[in-house]
């Protein structure tokens, strides 16, 4: 929720955050989207030479 | 080069170090096996807590000295303080004034409650290792230096721990050389050697290999100068030693360690003791892992190893879990 409000203080406010524009947003679109590309990328890279998939480096482990 | 085909594993070992006493590490270990697919789990020690804390229960209070701030609860509220102080990596004993003033009179009592502390949380350790663990698994802890000597016993006679403490360990595809002992710290542990004997301490275990076997060692202490062994210099005080205006980092390992790799040659090194010293470095063929410790965050910092059926090292990957 605060997450929105701040969102929209960004969006209602051009002349304090700066005007939005259809390359503004793209650009911003793709920074956001490309780690989760870039992880996805370099984990099929990595699973095609070592036999560890790189999602066990984060797996939470259940202690009960 | 970025598409060869992944060589077949035939072993992976998850290796976790330095837990001191964290007994939520220790069921993370446990269940390490089935979430990470682990034909080995190795515990390369400093599995102890650091100290006991004793509790003293008054009218319906509950009262503690954790980190020298005393720290009351109400009596309920029992198994949340022995977790907190457990986090910290102590054992909690509830206890009367009497004893509380006789383990501060008498050293050696304090010593050997702490001890029996030690013991008591091993053997449950131990038992909870036999519940959960698949039959397949091996289960390979091994002391380090914070470990008192009185585990040893204890560990060896647990059937479904393996301890091969100064032994060869045979795991199929590579053999496995363990030695929880270093180069002397500030700390006066029971497991401190000088470097020429330490030296000879993991010649006489890797001379024992069989000819020709691939090698894994499970050296508690990190090669010298490696990068897995950074730790903060500290004065005859215990304090942290301050130069240009920063604490002074230094490389604490030992320069045994770091020799008998070289020459050696083993396929991997499994290491330890210094909690914030984490990461991988070569020594020659060798490829050294340090996965640290963050015990007292309830995190278990670990490292998967995979091998091939000839024994070479295929990968390796730190977890968080």
């Amino acid at each position: 929720m605060q997450t929105f409000s701040v969102v929209v203080v960004i969006v209602t406010n051009p002349e304090v955050f700066g005007a939005f524009s259809v390359s503004s947003v793209v650009t911003l679109v793709l920074v956001l989207g490309a780690g989760p590309v870039i992880y996805l990328i370099a984990r099929q890279i990595r699973l095609q030479s070592s036999s560890i998939d790189l999602r066990l480096a984060m797996r939470e482990l259940p202690p009960e | 080069m970025f598409f060869r085909r992944p060589r077949k594993r035939a072993l992976r070992i998850y290796f976790a170090t330095d837990i001191h006493g964290s007994d939520r590490c220790f069921r993370k270990f446990l269940a390490a096996a089935e979430s990470y697919d682990a034909d080995a789990l190795v515990l390369g020690g400093d599995i102890a807590g650091k100290g006991l804390v004793p509790i003293r229960s008054q009218n319906g209070t509950l009262s503690a000295r954790v980190r020298g701030e005393l720290v009351s609860v109400p009596r309920d509220e029992e198994d949340r303080l022995r977790a907190e102080i457990n986090r910290l990596g102590f054992y909690s004993i509830l206890t009367d004034q009497k004893e509380v003033e006789r383990m501060e009179s008498e050293p050696s009592y304090l010593v050997h409650a702490f001890e029996r502390a030690i013991i008591e949380q091993i053997e449950g350790w131990c038992n909870l290792a036999e519940e959960r663990l698949a039959p397949k698994v091996r289960c390979i802890i091994t002391p380090g230096n914070d470990d008192p000597k009185a585990i040893d016993p204890v560990l060896k006679a647990a059937p479904r721990i393996e301890s091969p403490e100064a032994e060869i360990c045979d795991l199929g595809p590579v053999v496995m050389a363990s030695c929880g002992d270093v180069t002397p710290t500030p700390w006066n542990t029971e497991r401190e050697y000088p470097e020429e004997e330490l030296a000879h301490r993991l010649e006489a275990i890797l001379d024992g290999a069989p000819a020709g076997s691939k090698v894994v060692v499970n050296f508690h202490c990190p090669p010298y100068g490696s990068g897995l062994d950074f730790a903060a210099e500290l004065d005859p005080q215990l304090r942290p030693v301050i130069r240009g205006g920063r604490p002074s980092i230094i490389p604490v390992g030992s320069k045994a360690v770091r020799d008998v790799i070289k020459r050696y040659q083993p396929v991997t090194g499994l290491h330890g003791h210094i909690h914030e010293s984490k990461g991988a470095q070569k020594i020659g063929s060798t490829m050294c892992l340090n996965p640290g410790s963050d015990y007292a965050a309830d995190v278990l910092r670990g490292a998967i190893v995979d091998f091939a059926e000839d024994g070479s090292y295929i990968d390796f990957l730190f977890t968080t879990g």
